[in-house]
This record gives structure tokens, sequence and C-alpha cells, in this order.
């Protein structure tokens, strides 16, 4: 029998057709799938016997203590110790692994040593207004900052904005919030269910207040809030000022109910009913800003911290905190200066730490702040932030990487102290950002001896009790023999409390509230859009790349570019589900992604904020230190 | 006509046939284990329980397959005549030099897989997974696969993984769907940290 051509056609089909009915197309699929997770260059975690070791996590301010699964040194798992874990703290081991990260130092792009940056940024100093911006204050190394610049002529200490203790601030500062006591809490946008404080703290103290969350955006704590009022972005704080009119301020004469539901679009019922509550179901406490997207400005701020004075939360729900012992040496340091407060132009030389992720101030706001030729030295871990506008980059180390201490959270009414002990050796070149400044200062010293300072002075006061992370006994900081004793219980996890809480009423003299200021920009933010950034703690910061995967994938974090619109605001200009889009401001103009969200007020534009989209360099803060809120408009693109 | 068909079949079966009876064949190398471990032995003569060699440490994590100084206690001399027990002393526990066991069960590496939580909180029986290992006499060829590396017992004993009962494998798609009949919580990051 002779083939011919097309019987070998007929056999091919056949077989082809016969594979699919068998396992071996779909198993080699997945096993070849499977083969290429362990190529060779891919970081695996190693093989061995596996330690635990505890530490705290240093990625946000709430310093959650970690128990750390190890292999030889190496982490491979992290989880809470008698507690969760939020996310970015589980995969919080995968960062030195971040794909961005800065190996070493560079100026303008091309490889530089750490002597030639030291060398240029300490002759640009000698000619003054220098500043560091320091993304989370209250670190041992914010001293070291501190301490340079008040010998610094001119010298600026910066820091974000959007803090979680802007309220506290507002009020003078030295003072911590104690939700514990509180029955009502009233929250203007502060995060308070999804990252803000100690989460442990907030939690545990839920089931004891009702919590009326002030918010444009349904955010999770909107969404698990026992009152919600959905105030029209921008319109805050004329909601503040109709609760402090309610509470008897004379300040906030004009503001009745009705006057501040024609600006707000917020019920004047309502107004007046968590007014009552604030009255009535006591102690009550306000807490202001804390959005990692944008804080309020100061007006806005003072605003919302005045009504704390009106309902008597000072000295109950708002408690003076004393600070963690500084060690000798630290007598002058330079006081803390409102960005705001920094004339344009007034900066020659901006040092910024970006090794520790906070909440992010837009470039653009920065660069105002600049003078023509000034040098920007930006110690990062990622190109992704600032370092990549700034002349000179330093490669600062990651979580567990070097030996962090971590200041108390803004809900701790007692000082507390524990470290963050490096479980992994940083890559070679690396320099922590506080043993740079030491070395363009010239004093000597590195950050890892003054932790030690701080744990010997510590130690001296005798004070308070020690809990270690692993079996949770507290230890009086009086049986401990030596500070050496103190400084094994921080390496091996432990953390420092500070005695007993004062319930002494702070004497805070208040600055009158500017009622007509906030008034004219609450009638300003009638624009016909809103921009509203929105983000979670850390989102300026790299962030584990299964973080951004899988929480992307299945929706719990917003992706890169996306914009989330009313359907109905979409409608009216045309734009469709997952259809690309442009948002215009006075400031410039990006193209997203629009995200139909019927949970979105209508006329609001809702963005994330992400390493590297910008969208805060499209946010208005022209004229006051704030950009909560921008207008805009939007086209189809 | 008649013709095409035929060799339209032909190529069919000849498809199914090597799919079904020999990529299976070809696609898993047998490797022997180093040793022959002879578990009824230790359970029923020495009168070992599981726990003796396989069991979960003070923090927790599960401590797998015991170290050559385990054997150590018992085996320091040969306890019988055996090529195994010979090979055993002489090869591994004279030179303390550890056995390079194949593990059956032997997950990926991106996979954290808590033996405490599914022993304690769950109260699973190790068999439950692990099927009747821990009655065995001889262990059994490990069976490699020639392209991921990772054991047959992974993906399980059927090739098709249909009809191979509640738990054919070991695969992540079988941890979710014992997770969701058991109504657990569970979540990416569980399992990949």
């Amino acid at each position: 029998m002779k083939l011919a051509r097309r019987d070998l056609l007929k056999l091919a089909g056949g077989a082809a057709l016969g594979t699919f009915f068998t396992p071996a197309p779909w198993k080699a699929l997945d096993d070849v799938s499977i083969w290429t997770q362990n190529w060779s260059w891919m970081p695996v975690p190693p093989r061995g016997e596996a330690t635990t070791r505890f530490t705290t996590c240093t990625l946000c301010p709430a310093g959650c203590p970690v128990r750390a699964r190890c292999i030889g040194k190496q982490p491979v798992s992290l989880a809470g110790v008698g507690g969760g874990l939020c996310p970015a703290g589980l995969a919080g081991h995968h960062l030195p692994h971040y794909p961005g990260r800065v190996r070493g130092a560079s100026h303008r792009g091309t490889r530089c040593t750490m002597d030639a940056a030291v060398a240029a940024v300490r002759e640009v100093a000698k000619g003054g207004r220098v500043a560091i911006l320091d993304q989370r204050p209250g670190r041992t190394a914010s001293l070291v900052y501190r301490r340079w610049l008040a010998g610094q002529e001119g010298g600026l200490y910066l820091t974000p904005p959007a803090r979680e203790d802007a309220t506290l601030v507002a009020l003078g500062g030295g003072l911590a919030f104690n939700l514990d006591e509180a029955r009502t809490v009233v929250s203007f946008g502060a995060p308070l269910m999804e990252g803000w404080g100690s989460m442990a703290r907030v939690l545990e103290s839920r089931p004891k207040f009702h919590l009326v969350q002030i918010e444009a955006r349904q955010s999770r704590t909107a969404s698990m809030a026992d009152t919600w009022l959905p105030a029209k972005p921008g319109t805050e704080a004329a909601l503040a000022l109709g609760l402090a009119h309610l509470l008897g301020s004379q300040d906030a004469g004009r503001f009745t109910p009705e006057y501040v539901e024609r600006i707000t679009g917020v019920p004047a019922a309502q107004v007046r009913q968590v007014a009552r509550r604030m009255k009535d179901a006591g102690p009550a406490v306000v807490i202001g800003g804390g959005d990692p997207a944008g804080p309020f400005n100061r007006e806005e701020e003072q605003a919302i911290a005045g009504l704390n004075l009106l309902a008597g939360a000072m000295g109950r729900t708002i408690v003076p905190r004393a600070e963690v012992p500084v060690p000798a040496g630290f007598d002058k340091l330079a006081a803390e200066t409102a960005l705001d407060d920094v004339p344009d132009g007034g900066i020659r030389l901006l040092i910024i730490d970006e090794a520790a992720s906070g909440n992010p101030v837009p470039w653009s706001y920065l660069k105002r702040k600049l003078a023509p030729g000034a040098m920007v030295a930006a110690a990062a871990c990622s190109l992704d932030g600032y370092a990549s506008h700034a002349d000179y980059v330093l490669p600062a180390p990651v979580y567990m990487e070097t030996a962090q201490d971590v200041p108390a959270a803004c809900d701790s009414p007692a000082a507390t102290f524990s470290m963050a002990p490096g479980l992994l050796a940083p890559p070679e070149e690396t320099i922590e950002p506080a043993d740079f400044v030491l070395r363009v200062a010239g004093e000597g010293g590195t950050l890892a001896e003054l932790l030690k300072a701080r744990v010997e002075a510590i130690h001296k006061t005798r004070r308070g009790s020690v809990v270690t992370y692993a079996d949770g006994t507290a230890t009086p900081l009086a049986e401990m023999a030596s500070a050496d004793d103190l400084a094994k219980a921080f390496k091996a996890g432990a953390r420092w409390t500070d005695a007993g809480t004062s319930s002494e009423a702070p004497g805070i003299a208040f600055a009158a509230v500017d009622a007509a200021a906030i008034e004219r920009r609450a009638a300003s933010a009638q624009f016909p859009l809103a921009l509203v950034p929105f983000g979670w703690r850390g989102a300026a910061g790299p962030v584990s790349p299964i973080f951004s995967k899988l929480y992307q994938e299945s929706r719990v974090r917003s992706s890169e570019g996306e914009a989330r619109l009313n359907p109905a605001t979409a409608r009216e200009y045309g734009i469709l589900d997952g259809g690309l889009m442009v948002v215009e401001t006075s400031c410039g103009s990006q193209a997203m992604t629009a995200c139909l969200d019927e949970g979105v007020m209508p006329g609001v534009i809702e963005a994330a904020i992400e390493p590297g989209t910008g969208v805060l360099e499209i946010c208005d803060v022209e004229d006051w230190c704030g950009w909560r809120t921008a207008p805009a408009r939007m086209r189809r693109a | 006509m008649i013709r095409g068909k035929l060799f339209f079949a032909a190529g069919l079966l000849a498809s199914l046939s090597a799919g079904w009876l020999g990529f299976p064949s070809m696609l898993y190398e047998r490797v022997p284990q180093p040793l022959d471990f002879n578990h009824v032995a230790h359970t029923e003569k020495a009168s070992m329980s599981c726990q003796d060699c396989h069991s979960l440490k003070e923090d927790g994590t599960f401590s797998g397959i015991p170290k050559v100084e385990s054997c150590a206690a018992c085996h320091a001399e040969p306890m019988g005549t055996t090529k195994a027990e010979k090979l055993l002393v002489e090869r591994y526990v004279k030179p303390q030099r550890e056995i390079p066991w194949l593990v059956y069960s032997r997950q990926p590496q991106n996979v954290w897989f808590s033996h405490a939580s599914h022993l304690k909180l769950a109260k699973f029986e190790c068999t439950e997974c692990h099927g009747g290992h821990g009655k065995t006499r001889h262990l059994r060829p490990f069976e490699r696969n020639r392209i991921s590396g990772y054991s047959r017992d992974i993906w399980g004993p059927s090739i098709s993984r249909i009809g191979a009962g509640r738990r054919p494998g070991m695969k992540m798609d079988d941890c979710i769907d014992c997770h969701r009949a058991n109504h657990r919580e569970h979540s990416c990051i569980e399992c990949h940290k």
C-alpha cells in the first residue's frame, strides 16, 4: 500500500485530536509552569532546620511584634505575635529582593562612591539653608537629624504633613490618643479600621466606642463605622465648625446645621445628632487626618483639633505622654518646621530619608521649596519615589537589614520603645541615612552606637516594664540588672512601656480658628469634579511583588493608574468601565483607567497613590499645604 | 473514504495510547531511596510511635524526617544482618552523614505548610495526606517528574486526576478543595510567604 500525502495528513489530524483527549498536553503545561518557578536565578528560600526569631515591624508606625521563621539566618515567613499581621507585614521579608532596589550610590544616574557623595553634600551644606525631610519622625535617627540641623544656619527639620498624629501636633504635641477611654470617636477621614495607630489597640477598644466617620470616600473605615457622614470633598472643616457651633463655640457663629448642610451635603439633623452624641455619650475624641494620601491644611486641622477642647477630650481621651529618654549629647535639637512655613526657593540642600516609607509629599510641592540649583540627596531603597528626582541617590537598607528603633504609635497613652534587630546582612554598599548624616556632619559614631546609648538611657530611668514577645512575660525594668540585659531583651524581641499614663489635662490655649478662611475654601470646593487621592500605609514605598500581584488581581488593592468613578459621573462624560480617560487639574494631567463603582460619590474621581504613579503630582497644593482634594476635570482618552 | 477514516482512527488511537500509557511512564523516573526503611519493624517490633520520630517541636514547627543522630541512638552498631542495616551504620551513622531521603511530599519552596495547624486545630490524622506510609515494610521508589523535579505524590497517582478519591494529590487545588469543603477561610498569603 502506497502512503499518500492525504493519508499522512489524516493520520496527523487524528493524532492531534487524540492528544487533546489525553492528559499529556495539560500535564506537560502544568509541569513546565512549575519548572519555570525553579530557575536558578530566582530567589528561593533555603532548605534546612527552622528556627524562630522575634522582631518588631518597622514598615509603619504601628510597630507590631513579629515572629520570623528562619532557615539559617534567612527569614522565610513572618507572622504576628499573639495576633495577626497586615499583608504588608506578612510579606516584609520579600523587600530585600525588591526588583527596583538601589544597589549603590549614584550621582545623576552615574555610579559614584559614598565618599564622593558625602564630600559633595558636606560642601553644599556649608552654605546653609539645609533641610532634612524625615519620613518617619520620632526615631533615634530623627534625633541625629535634628541635632545636626540645630547647628546649621537656617537648618530645617521637615516631616510629612499627612501624619497620623496631625491632630495632636495641631494641639501642641507631646500628647497621645487614649481610645480605651473614648465612648464616641469622631474621625475626619482617619483610616481607623484599615491602618492607623496600633491596629491591635484600635480593635481592642472598638467595641467600647461609637465611631462616626466623616469622609467623602466609602472607605473600609466608613463601611465599618456606626455612622458615616459623606461630606463633599474639601468641606470637612466646615462640618467641624458646624459641630463646634452646636458645642458652643463663639468662633463658629455662622455655621448653623442648615448652613453646614448647604456646604457639605450632610443633613442638618445628622450634624445635630453627632453633636448631641459628643455631648451626651462621652468621653469623645476627634481625630483628623492620618490618611496617607493627603493632609488637611493648617486651618482645617485646627478646626478639627479644636473640637477636642469643646468635647472635653483633654486629659481623658487625649493625654500628655512623656518622651522616650534621650541619651546625653542631644540637648539642642531643631524644632519641626511645617512645609507650609518654608518660603518657596528657601532650601539649598534637601536630604530625604526615604528608607522608612512614610506618607508622601508631592514632589512638585517639594520642588517649589528648592532654590535654583539646589542639591537633593535621597537615601532610598528603591528608585520609585524621590530617588528618581535626586542628584545623589544613597542606597538605604530595608526592613530587617539593620537595627532600627520603633517609637510609640499615636494611640499609645504611654511612651514605648522597641527595636527591630538586623536579621539579614544588607547589600555591601548600603548606608543608614542617619549614618550618612553623621558622616556629613563629621561627628563620628553610628546609629547602632546611638541605639545602644538610648537603651542605656532607658535603663537608667528604672521605670516601666519590658514585655518579651516570645512568652509575653512582663519584667519590671528595675529588675533588669544592666543595660546589656535590656539590650539583649530588645534584640530577642521585646517592648519597653513607660510606667503609667497621665490623666492630667494639658493646659492648651488653642489658637482661634479662622472661620472666614474655611468658609471661603468650602465655597470654592463646589467644583464640578474633585480628584481625591487615597492610599494605605506604606503605599508610596516598595511593596512585595506577591502583595502587588495577588491583591491587585483580587481587587483588594487598587491597580496603578486606576480612577474610580460613580457610574452616573462616567455616563455624563461618556466614559466606559475599563476605558481610558484623562484627568486634568491646574497642575497637569494624567491618563487613567476608569473603574466604575457605585460606592464613589457622584462628581468625585478617586485615585490610589502607588509608587511611581504620580497622582499626587497633579493634586493642587498651590496656596495651602493640603492635597486631600483637587478641582479636576476629565475626558475620554 | 474508508481508507482516510482508517488513517484518522489510527492516528487517534496512537496518540490516545501514547498520551494515556506512554506519557506517564516517560514523565516519571523511578529513583530508589538511599536506604530501605522498614516502618513496621519500628512501630511493631520496637514499639515506637509516629511521634517518636516525626514530632512537632515546642515552637510549633514540624521536625520532618529525623536526623541521623536520632537513628544513632539505637543503631550505633548494626541491630541485625540485613543489607539496609549494614548500609545505615556504615555509610551514615558512623561517618555521621545525613541520609539524603527523597521526600515524597516535598512542596515547592514558595509554599509554606503548617503541620501544627492541620494536626492540632483541624485534628487531621497523618494518614489523611500521607496514606498508609507508616505501615510499609519497604520504601517505594521516589517517582521524580522529569520536567518539574517534584514527586509524583504531589500530582497524585492518577495521571488524569479523575476518580482518585477525595484527595488525589498535594497540589494547591487539593488544598483549596479541602479548605472549601471544610469551610475554612484561606488567602494566598497564608501559604505563599
